[in-house]
Order: structure tokens, then C-alpha cells, then sequence
């Protein structure tokens, strides 16, 4: 029997069977960098679950973490806390969190042209404090933006929601490997983001329009946190049910961005890499990564990194460890290092370890 | 907090990176340069009044 309906048939069907989900990590199933980060007040970087980005500014004290309470056919969600409360805000206040997302992987939504197709986004919610708050596509690329508000209806309770984000025709998204296109949840904003108007239409980006709509201050108590999970974003004229990926598939996803080594458990060394020194004290060798990264690595985090000359002999930590612009490609990052001691013979060999240790890491940076 | 380091890599080519020390211990560095994506948020501190001090290590 054919498949029809007043939109055509393919409006029924999903835009690909597979990979429809332009969102990494939807699931918040991991976190490479740590499960929980505390007192939060200011900036916006990566912090806990991999690919979701958090923007703390006058908003009370907050921490991130990963959850374990999840709805139903999902482990994890993203969890807020507000741990120190701002119950009145400054006109700047903000508590922003989501993803951006390649340019080269949102081509399908054909934006900026006659045959634009719009975003459907698909995600599950809790929170103490309900009322109405507003979801955000910001196109990078051409500096447009649409808003749409979603409501928390029932306090504590998971629930399901789906906004669709129309076609945009104007503003093609760079098809290449820089942020195109960021989706943002906003919590709490003061009046320099919510005094314009929630249109529900692509226009030019108004940080007056951004959150506009949202009628609820978030962190106006201690009481309140936000958990979200199940994130999908696709070019669909319906949304459909969470795409559930293999672990190994959605870990490689990430490792695009950023990958991260760590200590194996107390006592023990884990060997990274062998290098030289080249000029003093100073280390060089190159890291391999597991997949083939975004970009050149932008960024590292270290802790505990040091050297041996053999396997039985650690020179202690390094004072310094920095990535080589000049070295580092896609595939690995050639790092410098100093100021551990028994690195001194211009020339010699070394062992880059993490040492004895679970808590000594080493983080590579492509993120967007 | 932000410091900087001037750090001569292998191919004897001198970078000035910026140190962010982060909660857990650990520190984060990247190379300050314009296209690193990194370095607008030090350029916004520096921006504020806040200047960065030579990074002398853990």
C-alpha cells in the first residue's frame, strides 16, 4: 500500500535511515573529561559531558555534571544544580549550555537556499522550577538565529518535548569543518537577552531576541537544577524516535573533538609516547590519537605527565606541557615539555608517561 | 587565571602559550595565536583589566 499524506510521502519518512541525528552525544553517555564540576560562575567552555558546551555569567553558583537519572531507554542525562541562588538578576545575566556542530554535517538542511528544509529537535527534560523556557539555533556562519520556547509543565517529572525550527532560505552554512550552527538551551537570562521578540523566525542574530520568551529566572533558589537527555536534531518534517547508537560509533564521534588518556590505577605508569629531549631540559615527541581529529589540536589538559628513561625510573612531572603548533596535524600532537628533572642530555631518549596514578590525564583539543 | 609561556619547540621555533590552571589540578594550554579558538576568551580577560603573569609551573 503506498504511503501518501498531504505533505507526500516523504514527509512520513525519516530524511536517511541512519545517522539522522546531527547531535553528538545525545544521550550524555560520555563524559571523557569529568562526571561533576562544581561551583561554577563564570565562563563558557567544555566541562563535563562530551560535546556540550556551559555559559555561566551573574547567574549564582552551579554545578555540571552527569546523571544517572534518565527516563526510560536512556543511562544518563546533563544535570544543572544551582547551588548558590541569584534572585535578582543583572540585565547580563546568562546561563546558556548546548553544542555546536560542523558545517560539514549540516549540509542536508540545504539553508540559505530555495529548497531549505527546517530542524526538528526532539529532547527529554526535568526540573524543579516549571514554566517557559527557550531553545536557540544560532547560525555562526551568517550571524542569523531563531528561538523557539518550550514549558516545563510538571516539576520533577521527565517529559518530552519537540519544537520545530522552520527553513531558512537565506544563509547557506560554510560546508567545512568550523562551527556552523550552534543549538543552545537558554535557563537564565537577564533583560539584555530577553527585552525583543520570540518570533519563531530566522532573522538576523539580536541578543534582545535570543531569549526572549523565557519567563522564568533559574536560578532564583537553590532548589533548582535542570536535567536534560535524548537530544536529536534532524532535517525532518516530524521528529522521530532517538536514534540509539553502538558506544564504540559514539565515542569515535567525540574523540573528533577531543580525546583524553588517563592514568590507570594508583602505583602504575601508563606510557603515551617516546620522544627526546632537543634543547635543555626539553621534551618533543608525538601523541597518537585515536581518530582523525576535527582540526590540528587546538588545546591540551594536562596533569601528572612525566618521563622515564627506562621503565623502571620516573623523572617526575614536567612543569610545562604545551602542544607544538608547528608538529601537530589531525592524526597526532607533537607536545614540548619541560622542567622535569633527569631530562637534561640533548639528544636522549624518553617515555612520555602519565604517572603512577588514575587522576594524571592528558586531553586533546579540536573542539569547536 | 591565565599565564603565558614562551616555549621553543623542537623545530627551534618560539610560541607564546597561555596557561589556564583548571579545578581538578590539571592545566590547560594552547598556543596564543589568531586562529586558535582558544584565545578569544584570553583576549576577553585581558579585556577586562587582567594581565597575565609568566607561567612558572605546578
Amino acid at each position: 500500500m503506498a504511503i501518501s499524506s498531504s505533505l507526500g510521502s516523504s514527509a512520513l519518512l525519516p530524511a536517511g535511515l541512519g545517522f539522522r541525528n546531527v547531535l553528538i552525544n545525545g544521550d550524555m553517555r560520555i563524559a571523557q573529561r569529568n562526571t561533576s564540576v562544581a561551583s561554577l560562575t563564570s565562563g563558557e567552555t567544555y566541562r563535563t559531558v562530551d560535546r556540550y558546551t556551559s555559559a555561566f555569567g551573574t547567574t549564582g553558583t552551579w554545578t555540571e555534571s552527569q546523571s544517572t537519572d534518565a527516563p526510560p531507554g536512556f543511562g544518563n542525562s546533563l544535570k544543572l544544580e544551582c547551588t548558590t541562588a541569584n534572585a535578582s538578576l543583572s540585565a547580563s545575566s546568562y546561563l546558556i549550555w548546548g553544542q555546536n556542530i560542523e558545517g560539514q554535517n549540516l549540509q542536508q538542511f540545504a539553508k540559505g537556499t530555495s529548497s531549505a528544509k527546517p530542524f526538528t529537535l526532539s529532547f527529554w527534560v526535568k526540573a524543579f522550577q516549571t514554566g517557559t523556557y527557550v531553545a536557540e539555533l544560532y547560525d555562526s556562519t551568517n550571524s542569523r538565529q531563531v528561538t523557539k520556547t518550550f514549558t516545563i509543565n510538571a516539576s520533577a517529572t521527565w517529559e518530552y518535548k519537540t519544537i520545530q525550527f522552520p527553513a531558512d532560505a537565506t544563509g547557506a552554512l560554510a560546508n567545512s569543518n568550523a562551527n556552523a550552527l550552534s543549538l543552545y538551551f537558554w535557563v537564565v537570562a537577564g533583560t539584555t537577552f530577553t527585552s525583543g521578540t520570540a518570533t519563531g523566525s530566522w532573522a538576523a542574530a539580536s541578543n534582545g531576541n535570543r531569549a526572549a520568551g523565557l519567563t522564568v529566572n533559574g536560578a532564583s533558589s537553590t532548589s533548582n537544577y535542570f536535567q536534560f537527555t535524548g537530544l536529536q536534531l534532524e532535517q525532518n518534517y516530524q521528529p522521530t524516535p532517538f536514534e540509539q547508537r553502538p558506544i564504540g560509533v559514539e565515542l569515535a564521534l567525540c574523540q573528533r573533538y577531543y580525546f583524553r588518556y588517563t592514568g590507570q590505577s594508583a602505583g602504575y605508569s601508563r606510557i603515551m609516547s617516546t620522544g627526546s629531549t632537543y634543547s635543555g631540559s626539553a621534551w618533543g615527541g608525538v601523541v597518537a590519537v585515536p581518530v582523525t581529529m576535527r582540526s590540528n589540536p587546538t588545546a591540551i589538559e594536562s596533569s601528572g605527565i612525566g618521563v622515564t628513561d627506562n621503565v623502571s625510573y620516573d623523572s617526575g612531572a614536567f612543569t610545562s606541557v604545551a602542544l607544538s603548533s608547528a608538529g601537530s596535524q589531525v592524526g597526532g600532537l607533537y607536545l614540548s615539555c619541560t622542567g622535569a628533572a633527569g631530562v637534561s642530555t640533548n639528544g636522549s631518549g624518553h617515555i612520555l608517561i602519565l604517572r603512577g596514578g588514575a587522576s594524571a590525564y592528558l586531553g586533546i583539543s579540536a573542539e569547536l | 587565571m591565565f599565564y603565558y609561556l614562551d616555549l621553543t619547540d623542537y623545530t627551534g621555533n618560539t610560541e607564546r602559550h597561555i596557561m589556564q590552571p583548571l579545578n581538578d589540578g590539571g592545566v590547560r594550554s594552547f598556543p596564543l595565536t589568531d586562529d586558535n579558538p582558544n584565545t578569544a576568551a584570553y583576549l576577553a580577560w585581558v579585556a577586562e583589566g587582567n594581565t597575565a603573569e609568566e607561567w612558572k609551573g605546578n
